[in-house]
């Protein structure tokens, strides 16, 4: 037979636990960014290969999709404890969406090149966020980014310096990385009609930022209602 | 009226010349065509990439068989049905789209999903509810210039264009889309023709505009022209394209028109459309445009022609392509290039070709003279077929990069990629085609009724 003490005692260990449980489990959960349209850029430069007529080419996306997945507290928490807050990141961008602005028949053959029919998207995952920043650092955060990139179906491990910052519930996350054409099996020549074709140098840049907020959570679905 | 939104819009010398550059330091080299590289593309078109664009032809009278004839040409055309409720028209087209689909009604080719994008060549009066249909079904819509026979059903159309952002709609005002005419935009933008002084334009055609028919029913269909309540008449169907072309290449909007009409030769035919037009267009500075147009004449043909203090250009469209000539003032500053440039004589005066295949050089050498270019329609199709591509492939990307996002977003992103305003494949939007038409259509009003028209802004806005 248990006495009140017993009793009180056990409900309040049951409730702790209870508590416990709730706390951790919050904790846990990962919170999902997702990209909004027009808050995002990519841009690849680069420069004809010949030195007689050379000159800086470019060409933007404004279509950055996929999402981050990571604690409640990151990017913060991922300069202390990289290994609990280590987000999971994945990156989308269509081939198709980087444009010159200058003419459409250069972007189509630079997509070609992209081997836009076979490789319809630019990807990108993480694998490893190493903190650059010390811990405590507020603002835009430093890290080293270590991924895969998939670029015309050759996929490489990339490593690359990126900033994340939070504000508001979104994460804003910059970065740049030296990429070589032919690595990815892309021959560096576009033909262009009159001159020719036209050799690009094999170094391009890829410049990125991204804007991803919080995904707001899915609202329970209304009970049916019983009565017309 | 907006001219401003043009992305060519603003031109100086120092541009033309450093687009020039290359071209100019070439020639003297060794005589390479004075030519940018979109003109090059006139002569020799490079292969285009991206899918075919399955495509319906609906209304195939003589106009209508030639954009059959033209889409032909085109890489990424795949004619998959041709449209006409005239049995006549149908069988005159079906060797120009074998394999084609016929039919005779619009609204059952509409529901062919497989369809994209639709080229509607019907009479002028008829756009309106064909448009709006494919339009609200989906496809990507090319509608022949004027867009109405009512500034009321342009409005209607040009306001259901603008709501359908993710499908293209292109007007045909196809001197929008001719490189040879984008060569000269920012020549004459930049000031090398001096101050603007005056623009002259003029089509001249002996021909009835009647088409026979064994049933009076069919007679009075076919020939909508002739009846004042289903034609925009001459200016309209016509001076339409010659008036947009000075607005825009002068970067100017009119600001009110004088006209005069007449019936010269077709007079017993029960016609009530006039054969002979003519048309004072004022443009704000003293510029002034004459157009005139008839069908009791065929001297002279066609031809355009914008006057500046330093120099005139004249423009013309023959079996060769569309051409230019520039005449010298005599106390006009030395430009460089046009030293090397070709010159042909007419009568007394001598006009420095400025087009492809302009050189001297060029000319012994390759015979461009009599080289074979397509007319502007072609570029006009080509440019629309290549935005279609694009259009249908952007949507694509967005939708499956965002799955959540709204129609606004879409919306945004599509009008962000300027769709039809690329150097390589420029058209007509909705815009552009509204408000000629409304022009076209106001100018007509007064060439028929003798007036002056004052234009009012409010006219030319969608709401």
């Amino acid at each position: 037979m248990k006495t009140n003490t017993q009793l009180t005692s056990i409900k309040t260990l049951v409730a702790l636990s209870l508590a416990t449980l709730f706390t951790a489990g919050a904790l846990a959960e990962g919170v999902r960014y997702e990209p909004k349209p027009a808050a995002s850029k990519c841009t690849i430069t680069g420069a004809s290969g010949d030195s007689f007529m050379s000159h800086d080419w470019t060409m933007k996306s404004p279509m950055i999709s996929g999402y981050i997945e990571a604690d409640a507290k990151f990017p913060e928490s991922a300069l202390t404890d990289a290994a609990t807050a280590k987000p999971t990141v994945h990156v989308k961008i269509p081939v198709r969406t980087f444009k010159s602005a200058k003419s459409a028949t250069m972007d189509e053959k630079m997509q070609l090149m992209m081997s836009v029919t076979n490789c319809p998207n630019v990807e990108y995952r993480l694998i490893e966020l190493k903190p650059k920043s010390k811990a405590g650092a507020v603002g835009a955060l430093h890290f080293e980014a270590v991924g895969t990139l998939s670029i015309a179906g050759k996929t490489l491990t990339n490593t690359m310096l990126v900033t994340i910052e939070k504000k508001a519930d979104t994460l804003t996350v910059k970065g740049s990385a030296p990429v070589k054409m032919t690595e990815y099996g892309i021959t560096p020549r576009v033909s262009v009609p009159v001159l020719g074709d036209i050799s690009i140098k094999d170094e391009v840049k890829i410049d990125f930022e991204w804007q991803l907020p919080k995904k707001a959570a899915t609202a329970p679905a209304a009970a049916p209602a019983l009565a017309k | 009226m907006n001219q401003s939104n043009d992305n060519a819009a603003d031109f100086n010398r120092r541009d033309f010349l450093k687009g020039s550059t290359f071209a100019a330091m070439m020639t003297m080299m060794g005589g390479v065509q004075l030519m940018t590289p979109s003109a090059s593309a006139q002569t020799s078109p490079p292969p285009d990439a991206g899918p075919k664009v399955k495509v319906a032809v609906i209304g195939l009278g003589a106009w209508g068989r030639e954009i059959l004839d033209q889409l032909g040409r085109l890489e990424k055309a795949e004619i998959v049905a041709i449209c006409d409720n005239y049995p006549a028209m149908m069988r005159r087209s079906a060797t120009k789209a074998p394999g084609a689909k016929q039919v005779e009604d619009y609204q059952e080719l509409l529901k062919d999903a497989s369809i994209q994008a639709v080229i509607i060549a019907t009479g002028t009066h008829q756009h309106k509810d064909i448009v709006i249909a494919a339009l609200k079904a989906g496809k990507h819509v090319y509608c022949e210039a004027p867009l109405a026979h009512t500034v009321e059903d342009a409005r209607a159309i040009a306001l259901a264009a603008k709501e359908s952002t993710a499908q293209v709609f292109q007007v045909g005002l196809q001197g929008r889309s001719d490189p040879q005419r984008h060569f000269l935009l920012p020549f004459i933008r930049s000031g090398a023709l001096g101050k603007p002084v005056m623009a002259r334009a003029h089509w001249h055609k002996k021909q009835s505009w009647r088409q026979a028919s064994p049933n009076s029913d069919r007679e009075k269909a076919i020939n909508w022209r002739l009846t004042k309540a289903t034609s925009p008449g001459l200016i309209g169907e016509i001076g339409i394209h010659a008036i947009d072309q000075a607005g825009w290449f002068f970067n100017i909007e009119p600001v009110a028109v004088t006209g005069f009409s007449s019936t010269m030769l077709w007079k017993d035919d029960g016609r009530d459309v006039p054969d002979t037009v003519e048309a004072v267009i004022e443009f704000p500075g003293g510029i002034r445009m004459n157009y005139n147009a008839s069908l009791a004449t065929s001297f002279d043909s066609e031809n355009e022609l914008l006057y500046g203090t330093d120099a005139t250009v004249m423009m013309r469209q023959d079996n060769t392509g569309s051409k230019a000539w520039m005449f010298k003032e005599v106390d006009s500053p030395l430009l460089g290039w046009e030293v090397y440039a070709r010159r042909d004589n007419f009568f007394n005066e001598t006009g420095i070709v400025l087009a492809a295949g302009s050189s001297k050089q060029t000319a012994l050498i390759e015979g461009a003279q009599t080289q074979q270019a397509p007319p502007a329609h072609y570029h006009a199709l080509k440019a629309f077929l290549s935005n279609c591509n694009e259009v249908t492939a952007a949507v694509a990307d967005f939708k499956a990069s965002y799955e959540n996002a709204d129609k606004q977003a879409l919306a945004d992103y599509v009008l962000s990629l300027k769709v039809g305003q690329t150097p390589d494949r420029p058209a007509a939007g909705y815009q552009e085609g509204f408000v000629a038409t409304v022009l076209a259509l106001k100018i007509n009003e007064a060439a028929t009724t003798s007036k002056r028209i004052e234009f009012k802004k409010e006219w030319f806005e969608l709401a």
